[in-house]
């Protein structure tokens, strides 16, 4: 479970994230929409733990425990996933060892053995067949050269073999075709489990199509302005967001 | 152009002439050979040892690091050897596929320490013993070459050099074994080294040679060492070289000639850690249409060391391709240099150059001189530069934390990408692991 409880943040003193609370049970899919520069990819970086992104009150607390003055590789290891909008090239490093590292390291913190290399390659490949990522793209340099919508297979693999118990999705669908779409909104629902929630950061229902949310709630201007089920997506694709702008203003 | 500078001759100058007096009274160079190390010296001595006035060497004062020449080796001798024999027994051990390793110790070829046999359609000579018995090909060979020649340091080891290696490879001869060649110094009392060896290719052949300069801690030493490269037609070198941490008492300049014949291909790729001034200087020059040169390199400085690469490339045939990629990584209160020129004569057309320098600095006292030049003379051809500087890439860095790994894991995974990205290129994988894990070392001794 995911709980935000009064978040403040701020960037270069510049408050973003004013007083917001929701909270996302285990199981549950909370779809965030809202309008550009309201705060959606804060959201998920400071919750994730970016340098830069100063805390200034509140909680967020991942099956009771506050997160926030952890470091993010231990937010990691605690099970907070972030898919980013943008992923990072990493040149010189191959997928195959970047994943193969990533997972180490969380379960060396975990206190659990390392994966041996035959199962960890069962293990990739398995979860890379589902997604279509090809063998060729596990041994090239990690996002290095990769399409969008590559890269963006690339991080729903990632979370499909760290099997995060909270996943922020920052608008993933950004850059992908409808197959592309297809591709990672099966991957997505294939991990919901009752154990694990989602933050699903979008802009657009086409998404949503794929990866059927409990709930759905409207950032504006740093927080929370309404919240609903489902219909609520379909409702902001219709009219925009003029309604909440308006309101706000 | 620099003009030579009027300057007093200081005490390493004077010395150095005294030395050069001295092993020509002693040391009998005879006929040409004489003549050639007169005029070399003469050279050298008209503008004196390289300082940060002169411009090719504005960033690396050899001047200034080696005030006193230390005196001139003598005949390496069984404590020498002895010296450095576990060093070499080691590598040995570590041989993953059949190398013929010839050592050069405090300058001369050491039969006693390298390997008794050679393969197939490759000769060597001693020089030493060369210059003994009046055969005169290795100085004739620098000489016809020309390269370096307006260079203080190439002139010098010119004058002074007495041992190396001459290895020529027969024409068509494709050379299965790696060769390595070591540089080791037995660094049991303070003293200067200089060598040149060459390896001459014959038409459509091919050689693996690794060039490895021994490092580690010792007596105070000065190198100056040359290595020839003259790649015949359509022939091959596939080149890696790997120059071992030295102590900060040593100054190491080293210096790369190569000259390419028509379809001839050089590719090399260099490990560099830092000594306490590091000069690596290549002069390459693409001779014959469709040559291919692509030189790379990956520099991991560290303290208070000095690490210069300078690399002078000529295209003076068309239809040419030359690459030079080259990384640093500095820390603490290391400087890294890099100076890369192409030069591109009149009818040097559809030359196709490109050079690239980037450096990570990881503390604020590191340091990083880049100066990418091109002179091109022709008008059509395709040639770039670019060099960037900066710190560790903070998005980058958030991105691997994100998934689980600590900062300093992340920072040194990230630093390992950036040290591959230039050793992939060692098409051969147990030599391209076996650097791999030399830099992974020098990483793992960063620490958290």
């Amino acid at each position: 479970m995911l709980e935000i409880i009064d978040l403040h943040a701020e960037v270069d003193g510049k408050t973003i994230i004013d007083g917001l609370t929701l909270t996302i049970q285990n199981g549950e899919v909370a779809a965030v929409m809202g309008p550009n520069g309201s705060g959606k990819s804060t959201l998920s970086y400071v919750i994730s733990g970016r340098p830069g992104y100063q805390v200034t009150g509140g909680e967020v607390r991942l099956n009771g425990e506050n997160v926030l003055t952890l470091a993010p590789h231990e937010r990691a290891a605690r099970g907070i996933f972030l898919a980013f909008q943008y992923p990072l090239e990493i040149p010189g490093v191959t997928t195959m060892t970047f994943l193969k590292a990533s997972i180490n390291a969380q379960r060396k913190q975990r206190g659990e053995a390392e994966l041996s290399t035959p199962d960890f390659m069962k293990k990739v490949r398995a979860a890379a067949a589902v997604l279509g990522v090809k063998d060729e793209m596990l041994r090239r340099p990690l996002n290095v050269g990769f399409s969008g919508g590559e890269k963006k297979r690339l991080e729903i693999l990632q979370m499909v073999l760290l099997e995060p118990s909270c996943a922020i999705l920052d608008e993933t669908d950004s850059g992908l075709d409808i197959d592309a779409l297809r591709i990672v909104g099966a991957g997505v629902t294939s991990m919901r489990t009752k154990d694990r929630s989602f933050l699903v950061i979008t802009h657009y229902q086409r998404l949503l199509d794929h990866i059927a949310p409990d709930s759905v709630h409207v950032l504006y201007k740093g927080r929370i302005v309404k919240s609903g089920g489902p219909e609520l997506a379909l409702e902001l694709e219709k009219n925009g967001y003029r309604d909440y702008v308006a309101a706000a203003a | 152009m620099n003009a030579p500078l009027a300057q007093h001759r200081n005490d390493a100058e004077i010395a150095l002439a005294e030395q050069f007096a001295a092993q020509r009274r002693s040391f009998g160079a005879s006929g040409d050979e004489k003549v050639r190390r007169q005029a070399a010296f003469d050279r050298f001595a008209a503008v004196g040892i390289p300082n940060r006035r002169v411009e090719a060497w504005h960033y690396t004062d050899l001047r200034a690091a080696a005030r006193k020449a230390l005196p001139l080796v003598e005949l390496p001798d069984g404590d020498a050897r002895n010296a450095v024999r576990p060093r070499i027994e080691a590598l040995r051990a570590a041989d993953a596929q059949p190398t013929t390793r010839l050592v050069i110790l405090d300058g001369v070829y050491d039969a006693d320490l390298s390997s008794a046999h050679l393969p197939q359609g490759m000769t060597l000579a001693s020089t030493w013993h060369a210059l003994l018995t009046g055969d005169g090909r290795v100085g004739e060979a620098f000489a016809a070459a020309q390269l370096g020649s307006h260079n203080a340091a190439v002139s010098l080891n010119a004058a002074m050099s007495v041992g190396g290696v001459l290895i020529e490879i027969e024409p068509g001869a494709t050379i299965n074994e790696q060769i390595e060649i070591v540089f080791a110094s037995s660094g049991l009392k303070p003293q200067a080294i200089f060598s040149r060896s060459a390896v001459i290719l014959g038409a459509g052949s091919g050689l693996r040679l690794i060039e490895r300069r021994l490092g580690g801690e010792g007596a105070p030493v000065q190198r100056n060492e040359t290595l020839f490269l003259s790649i015949g037609p359509n022939a091959y070198v596939r080149h890696a070289a790997v120059y071992e941490h030295a102590g900060l008492e040593t100054t190491d300049v080293v210096s790369l000639l190569a000259s390419l014949a028509e379809g001839a291909l050089l590719q090399s790729t260099t490990l560099t850690f830092g000594a306490g001034l590091r000069r690596r200087q290549c002069f390459v020059r693409l001779d014959g249409p469709q040559a291919q040169c692509m030189f790379s390199g990956v520099s991991l400085l560290r303290g208070t060391e000095h690490a210069d690469t300078t690399i002078e490339l000529e295209h003076v045939a068309p239809h040419c391709e030359s690459r030079e990629t080259f990384h640093h990584i500095v820390d603490g209160g290391a400087t890294g240099v890099f100076q890369g020129r192409i030069r591109v004569a009149p009818h040097a057309q559809k030359t196709d150059g490109r050079m690239r320098s980037r450096a990570i600095l990881l503390s604020p006292d590191a340091a990083m001189y880049n100066k990418p030049e091109l002179e091109i003379f022709a008008d059509d051809v395709s040639c770039g530069h670019g060099a960037t500087c900066g710190q560790l890439d903070e998005q980058q860095l958030f991105y691997a934390q994100s998934r689980g790994l600590p900062k300093a894991e992340a920072e040194a995974l990230i630093l390992e990408g950036f040290a591959g990205e230039i050793l992939n290129e060692i098409g051969n994988e147990a030599l391209r692991e076996a650097l791999m894990n030399e830099a992974r070392a020098w990483l793992a001794r960063r620490g958290p």
